[in-house]
């Protein structure tokens, strides 16, 4: 009961006196911290560091006395090295002393200081680490000129003030890491959509993508078309393998332009033949005049193109085309390199029709030929047995029908 | 005794301070509305400006709203304005302030344990309120040098004005302290 009596002793005027200033203190440190959280509440709703940064600028005065108020960012990974300052509050001649802030970064305590006197004043320097799970980000620096050096409740308002920017500075580099990978999430996102769109047609691209999988769907009526070239075995064996995939390629892509002009879908190439079909994924109701159309105009590409080798004594080749129309399946199997194609007899038939055509021609069946017979003009090229057919009638397209 | 009669929320059928009730019930962050408001309900329009003034001064702005409120109780001591006083006092509870710091403030300005840059703006408000003819340049010139921005400056004659204008409006009417 020591401090009882004590206090017992005390002239009564006095204790009162006394009790008022502990009030006081007690009170001017309680609106410290009711500051404290202030700003705490105000940093931590931005998630912008030079947001942040300003408002400690503006409101940091009113927890503390100081005349110099920056903070010291330590680079961060992949940054490069060495340490940023930004200036919060007065000017730069009153900086705090370089070695105090390395203190304050490598020890991870916070750093009071006595500078030197300039004009008769005390400089005193306070160096707070900023601290997130164990790394240093930085420093919070406050200099003032004055009679009294900071105490030790100026450090402590300062630590809660030093606690709260770290975390809000912590949050902002999260945050801004994350919206980096969403970034970079979007541009792959969107260079992995590019390229299934490649692959796929546009409507199986949507459904792979928010599906999974695609459904096979059944058509009742499309045309397939095959083509392939005549003489191109021995030319392959002749040029060189570059020389000959420039050539493949060049036929090819002009292919591509072709059949998209006339609302065709590329399947495949396999080796010097080149399927596509009409009238799928979308069902149309003129794929096989479509089918017919394209031909068309590949035979007549196809023949330009062997003249303009033949002049420069280049090698060439003849292409032969065949198409047949009826029902098929398409769709994307595997889970792997996806690839957009069709099944069926009507498949298998009008590859069998290509490999009968004669070079230069286009051949269609007798199902195809029904569909287009008011829009060409075409010769019928007879009978032909077709393995796993058995008896098939074969036609010529020889051009468009002129219709007055 | 109040002058005027209390409307109380229930009571409320103006729609424009049906309103304005809602919002100082959202706002003020007491979930009730003050005897200060309450009172100004027979002139609707009156209820409203002040309200709106109150929130743009005291909730709004960048001055710290302890250091707002703290500038207000300065002012209230000095006008011995009971209700605002009493107002400040379970509204500081909430924020952590009271009198006797200010009291040092006024009485033993060196020794009042508060950072020197919120002793001069305090010092600064309850001057505006209580002495404004004695405010100088010289007063205005040394907040700056204190590192104020005009802007906030200018808060603190808001702030000061607002607390005055309640003090006499409180006493005037002798407004009952609210119930809690």
């Amino acid at each position: 009961m020591a401090l009882p009596s004590r206090l017992e002793g005390q002239d009564p005027a006095k204790l009162v006196e006394t009790s008022r200033r502990l009030l006081a203190d007690l009170q001017a440190l309680s609106t410290r911290i009711a500051a404290v959280n202030e700003i705490a509440t105000a940093i931590n709703r931005s998630l912008d560091l030079n947001r942040i940064l300003q408002i400690v600028g503006e409101q940091a005065k009113w927890l503390l006395d100081f005349e110099y108020c920056s903070v010291t960012l330590v680079a961060m990974e992949g940054e490069g090295v060495g340490a940023n300052d930004v200036l919060l509050f007065g000017s730069d001649d009153l900086a705090p002393d370089r070695d105090v802030i390395e203190r304050a970064l490598k020890s991870k305590q916070p750093q009071l200081a006595k500078g030197e006197i300039e004009d008769g004043r005390l400089r005193a320097q306070m160096v707070l680490p900023l601290e997130a799970e164990g790394v240093a980000l930085g420093s919070i620096n406050f200099v003032r000129h004055t009679q009294k050096a900071y105490t030790q409740e100026d450090l402590r308002i300062a630590y809660m003030l030093a606690l709260q920017l770290a975390s809000a500075i912590r949050n902002a580099r999260r945050f801004h890491k994350i919206e980096d990978l969403y970034g970079q999430l979007e541009i792959s996102k969107k260079a992995s959509d590019d390229l299934l769109r490649n692959v796929l047609p546009e409507s199986v691209a949507v459904e792979l993508r928010e599906h999974g999988k695609v459904v096979p769907v059944h058509y009742e009526m499309a045309t397939v078309l095959f083509t392939d070239f005549v003489g191109f075995t021995p030319i392959a064996a002749i040029l060189p393998p570059e020389e000959l995939l420039r050539l493949l390629d060049d036929c090819f892509t002009e292919f591509d332009h072709i059949i998209e002009q006339y609302g065709l879908e590329k399947l495949k190439t396999i080796g010097d033949s080149y399927m596509c079909v009409a009238g799928v994924p979308t069902a149309q109701a003129t794929h096989a005049v479509n089918g017919v159309r394209a031909a068309l105009a590949i035979q007549a590409y196809m023949l330009s193109w062997a003249e303009k080798q033949q002049a420069r004594g280049l090698p060439t080749w003849q292409t032969r085309i065949g198409l047949h129309s009826g029902s098929l399946i398409a769709g994307v199997i595997g889970q792997k390199r996806f690839a957009y194609d069709v099944w069926g007899d009507t498949v298998n038939t009008a590859a069998r029709i290509e490999s009968n055509s004669q070079p230069d021609e286009i051949t269609i069946t007798e199902a195809t030929y029904q569909l287009v017979r008011d829009y060409f003009v075409i010769e019928s090229r007879g009978v032909i047995d077709v393995k796993g057919k058995g008896a098939m009638t074969i036609y010529a397209v020889k051009g468009e029908l002129d219709r007055v | 005794m109040t002058q005027f009669t209390i409307v109380q929320e229930d009571e409320a059928t103006d729609p424009q301070v049906q309103a304005v009730y809602d919002e100082i019930k959202t706002e003020l962050g007491f979930g009730m509305v003050p005897n200060l408001f309450k009172s100004m309900a027979h002139h609707p329009g009156f209820l409203y400006a002040n309200w709106n003034k109150f929130r743009a001064v005291v909730l709004q702005g960048s001055l710290p709203r302890t250091l707002k409120e703290m500038i207000g109780v300065a002012i209230s001591q000095a006008n011995d304005s009971q209700y605002a006083l009493n107002v400040h006092l379970h509204g500081l509870s909430a924020l952590g302030i009271s009198e006797e710091v200010l009291k040092l403030l006024v009485s033993d300005f060196e020794n009042c344990p508060l950072p020197e840059r919120e002793k001069a703006v305090i010092s600064f408000g309850l001057k505006a309120a209580t002495d404004p003819h004695g405010l100088s340049a010289a007063d205005y010139e040394g907040l700056y040098q204190q590192g104020l921005s005009s802007k906030e400056v200018f808060e603190i004659l808001a702030t000061s004005n607002l607390f005055t204008g309640v003090n006499q409006y409180t006493d005037a009417i002798s407004l009952e302290i609210d119930a809690l």
